[in-house]
């Protein structure tokens, strides 16, 4: 074997000339690990959000260090994971996979894709924490988002830039709006993003068939960690969606997130904690769950043109038990928002869909963008709504009420009724216009409220023949002039009158 | 759990004693005993592992180079490391 002993000589040769870098890694060892959550004994000089590697090749990230030992998320496989294991610090902190190649597609927090399709090699990456603009990088919210919810759009305006959360019992349709809001960004412009937290695969499933059905899945992207993947990956959820949304921010483009919704992250993060023996404070979640929203929802905002322009809408979720809006985590996100939509299950039952309560929802910023045209019609359905609401406790004593008491909740019912619109059919901006339009000059007033939604829904397959053109109009000029008033009358009146009972 | 005071502060001077001692113990895996004289070579160095008690241990699992560990430091100049590092970067490639 003279051939081999030549060989290791030539190698002896190579090393001892070669120059050996080499690196001092930051170690430690496993000591427990609980559904997702790692503790791991030193990793002393180790940072905050920084990304670890363990012998078995799962990677994690820490989210909370005391005196000997650190809390680490495990990115991956946790049951691969044995006790004593080595764990190295990689020196970086996390980072999602970004970019247009996602678009269109189902991924799990960390980028992987999740529909079944070809997987997907991203060339960016984005930090999933990240401090959000100051002040100076931003400019006020003055573009609308259009819903499609006409009331939505009407009285509670979002503009693009704005957090409005929307609350409400289980099956109040929370889910619904957020989705119309995203089937109706359909040529706007918009790139959206939908982040499931802690769902059902099934629902996942069926809101990617939704938004594919309606041709929206052309600009979406859906991020989901569902309710069987561990907490810890639920937690990181919505971080990874802002990174997206950040990503495409800074391309200029403008975002809209939804994440459905934020108390199951709450829960998430709570269980993380608890596994962390954080302690526990009202309702067992740890201190700084107010920080765990605000710090999320604060990445949303409007870039100031200077720097990009681009903004990050976001509509979060929460959902209440019995309509208790004082519970802890309510209450946090309600004072970190700019409005909020309530939804209430009474009205729900009682048919009217979407179930806004009108009198406690509010958007607070978003008015400022509103178009012109939407600000002439929504203020005279504001006051209507408003005033049916103060009559409407005496209309039980319906025949000792004066004529005008009796027209305002007459003019009430029936706008409380055109409120109503189903579910999946977003209108375009002149169609809200026109529909809110004829209301508020009275056109109503002689339709019986049972026959409102059939007059209305005639009205709309009018608009959306014979009247694309007025329609158009009132879209491109953002105002209902004299002009297009002249218009509308006749064309309104006409329709109107089929449903007049004498 | 009531200890005389004097017991007690000479408890707690030798617990941080030997916690010290063990934070800044050294040791150094290799694939055969090494050599005091060797040791020290190495750890000549690696100035930020000089000044603790060295341990050498041996662990032919690592097939051959040698590992220098203290608390949560460490180096890896194994030949195993460096075989993981390969494969890793083999089947990144595909
Ligand atoms: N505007 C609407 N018109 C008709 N049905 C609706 C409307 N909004 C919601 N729904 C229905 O109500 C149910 C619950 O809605 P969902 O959005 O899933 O509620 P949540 O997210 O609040 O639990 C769904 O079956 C949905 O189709
Ligand atoms: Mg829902």
């Amino acid at each position: 074997m003279k051939a081999f002993d030549q060989y290791l000589k030539q190698i002896e040769q190579e090393i001892k000339t070669k120059k050996v870098g080499y690196a001092t890694d930051e170690i430690g060892s496993v000591q427990e690990v609980h559904d997702g959550v790692a503790l791991v004994a030193g990793l002393d000089k180790a940072g905050f959000g920084e990304v670890v590697e363990f012998e078995s090749g799962v990677k994690g990230y820490i989210i909370d260090m005391t005196e000997d030992s650190v809390g680490v998320i495990v990115l991956g496989d946790y049951l691969l994971i044995k006790s004593g294991e080595q764990v190295k610090a990689l020196n970086y902190t996390l980072s999602v996979p970004v970019g247009d190649e996602f678009i269109g597609r189902s991924i799990n927090p960390l980028g992987e894709v999740i529909d079944g399709g070809a997987a997907i090699n991203a060339v960016s990456r984005n930090p999933v924490e990240k401090v959000a603009p100051s002040v100076v990088y931003r400019k006020s919210v003055t573009v609308p988002l259009q819903t499609g919810i006409k009331s939505i759009d009407a009285i509670f305006p979002i503009g693009r830039g704005q957090r409005e959360l929307i609350i409400g019992d289980r099956g109040t349709g929370k889910s619904t709006i957020a989705l119309d809001t995203i089937i109706n960004q359909k040529g706007q412009g918009v790139i959206c993003i939908y982040c499931g937290i802690g769902q059902k695969n099934s629902k996942i499933a069926l809101v990617s068939e939704l938004l594919r059905k309606h041709g929206a899945l052309d600009y979406s992207i859906i991020v989901s960690a569902s309710a069987s993947d561990p907490a810890a990956l639920q937690y990181l959820a919505p971080y990874s969606a802002s990174a997206m949304a950040e990503y495409f921010m800074s391309k200029g483009k403008d975002v809209l997130v939804i994440y459905d919704d934020l108390s199951k992250h709450a829960w998430a993060y709570r269980q993380v904690s608890l596994i962390l023996r954080r302690p526990a404070g009202r309702e067992a979640y740890p201190g700084d769950i107010f920080y765990l929203h605000s710090r999320l929802l604060e990445r949303a905002c409007r870039l100031d043109p200077k720097y990009g322009g681009g903004s990050i809408t976001a509509l979060p979720i929460i959902e209440t038990l019995e309509g208790d809006v004082s519970a802890y985590i309510p209450t946090n996100v309600i004072s970190i928002t700019d409005g909020q939509i309530f939804l209430e299950t009474d009205l729900f039952n009682a048919g009217i869909r979407p179930a806004i309560n009108i009198g406690i929802s509010v958007s607070r910023v978003g008015g400022n963008a509103q178009t012109k045209a939407m600000k002439q019609v929504a203020g005279k359905l504001k006051l209507d709504l408003a005033q049916y609401r103060e009559m409407a406790a005496f209309s039980q004593f319906e025949s000792d009420l004066d004529e005008q008491t009796k027209k305002l909740l007459n003019q009430g019912a029936k706008v409380t009724q055109l409120m109503k619109q189903d579910k999946n059919k977003p209108y375009r901006l002149g169609e809200e216009i026109i529909v809110l339009w004829a209301a508020n000059k009275g056109y109503l007033e002689s339709v019986p409220v049972t026959a409102v939604n059939d007059c209305e829904a005639q009205l709309l397959s009018a608009i959306r023949t014979r009247g694309q053109k007025l329609c158009a109009k009132i879209e491109k000029e953002k105002i209902v002039n004299e002009e297009t008033e002249a218009e509308l009358k006749p064309f309104v009146k006409d329709i109107v009158e089929g449903f007049v009972t004498t | 759990m009531r200890l005389d005071p004097q017991v007690k502060e000479k408890l707690k001077k030798t617990f941080s004693a030997e916690l010290s001692a063990s934070r800044n113990a050294v040791r150094i895996t290799s694939s055969y005993p090494f050599s005091k004289e060797y040791i020290d070579s190495i750890l000549a160095r690696f100035p930020e592992f000089s000044g603790g008690n060295v341990e050498n241990v041996v662990d032919k699992q690592i097939l051959g180079g040698f590992i220098i560990q203290s608390g949560s430091q460490m180096v890896d100049l194994s030949i195993r490391s460096a075989l993981h590092l390969l494969q890793k970067k083999l089947y990144e490639s595909v």
